[in-house]
């Protein structure tokens, strides 16, 4: 889809979003901690914004470099 | 002069609950995520007076105003002045009226006024929200006018080729679609979740699948025949990291419903001359 129609000026892209903080658990990320919904909003409202025009054909990560999956710390869901 | 936004949603708790809860217990019901910090254990403040303040507090004592309580009028009235991420000067209006709707139920009608005074800045992109599900999306639009965004909503069925056809042309009879965006929201059990693969009935897979790309294909479809002859657009499909977590039995879909509280954030990302009209659909297995 994105071939098709990015010589027509259409951005086809898409955003693999992790589970975010306010679940119960979250992934084990090199980040260290859950990931929040505007940090996955904010790819998306870039995505869509003249801030990325270059951006065509992507499968884009909001994981904090995701590699398995553990409970949340209490410090986290308090 | 800008017009207000206006929107309305229907609760089923005496107005007397709701305005308790709306007020009171609004750390209950506000998105944790939808604050300045997005920290874990923010708390929302409404002080319950003409002249009190609404803010967040974080779990490490900062406090990020957001506005004045100029209306309190309980069970039936309430307005702030609303200046998040602005300056005080600028501050747009919010007025809320509860509705008694019998003795059980209560029409919330929420209306937000004052763009005249952002100037050219604006109310920011006008998201036209649309769902399975009609208080999905009204609660949605609800967080988003509350906090200085501008959605409209309606009930379409993404799976339904021409619903996602008709609602996508008259949307656009107002004016070019620059951002497209269709999430997909689906209970645990409707993606197999928990349940041990030998166990797994196929149809539900397959069920799952089909709801989440054909929905995800048809709404980019038609955005796409929309947005070609105007030579600008842009599509955003979105789906979790579920598939490769590790954990047994999670699928490899669903499990990203949250994330329709993302939506709220993009009026303030977009400026008003950066996306005109941006239509966000949520797709949702029956239940929701």
């Amino acid at each position: 889809m994105a071939s098709e129609y990015g010589p027509a000026g259409v951005r086809v892209n898409h955003v693999r979003a992790t589970r975010v903080a306010n679940q119960q658990v979250f992934p084990d990320n090199a980040l260290g901690r859950p990931i929040t919904a505007e940090e996955v909003a904010a790819t998306i409202a870039w995505l869509g914004s003249d801030q990325a025009t270059g951006i065509n054909g992507q499968i884009i990560e909001v994981s904090g470099g995701e590699r398995g999956l553990t409970e949340v710390p209490a410090a986290a869901t308090s | 002069m800008t017009e207000p936004l206006r929107l309305s949603l229907q609760v089923d708790r005496p107005v007397e609950h709701a305005f308790w809860v709306w007020t009171a217990k609004i750390s209950l019901w506000w998105p944790a995520d939808h604050t300045v910090s997005a920290g874990p254990g923010v708390e929302v403040v409404l002080e319950p007076r003409v002249g009190g303040r609404l803010f967040e507090r974080t779990a490490g004592g900062a406090v990020h105003e957001w506005g004045e309580v100029t209306v309190f009028e309980p069970p039936r009235r309430l307005g702030y002045r609303w200046h998040l991420r602005g300056d005080r000067t600028d501050a747009t209006e919010v007025h809320i009226s509860f509705v008694p709707d019998g003795e059980a139920a209560t029409r919330i009608e929420v209306e937000h006024r004052g763009w005249e005074r952002l100037g050219a800045r604006g109310p920011g992109a006008q998201v036209l929200l649309s769902g399975r599900n009609q208080q999905v999306v009204e609660t949605v639009a609800t967080h988003i006018a509350a906090s200085g965004g501008n959605a409209q909503t309606a009930v379409v069925d993404p799976t339904s080729p021409p619903q996602v056809r008709d609602y996508l042309t008259a949307v656009a009879g107002h004016g070019p679609v620059d951002v497209v965006f269709n999430g997909v929201g689906m209970p645990g059990p409707a993606t197999g979740y928990g349940i041990p693969y030998d166990e797994l009935d196929p149809k539900v897979l397959t069920d799952a699948v089909a709801l989440v790309v054909g929905s995800q294909f048809l709404t980019a479809r038609e955005a796409a025949r929309l947005m070609a002859p105007a030579g600008r657009g842009s599509i955003i499909t979105i789906a979790s990291t579920n598939g490769r977590s590790g954990r047994p039995h999670t699928g490899g879909i669903g499990g990203i419903g949250v994330t329709a509280g993302a939506w709220s954030h993009w009026p303030s990302a977009w400026p008003a001359n950066t996306a005109r009209q941006a239509y966000a659909s949520t797709t949702c297995a029956p239940p929701e």
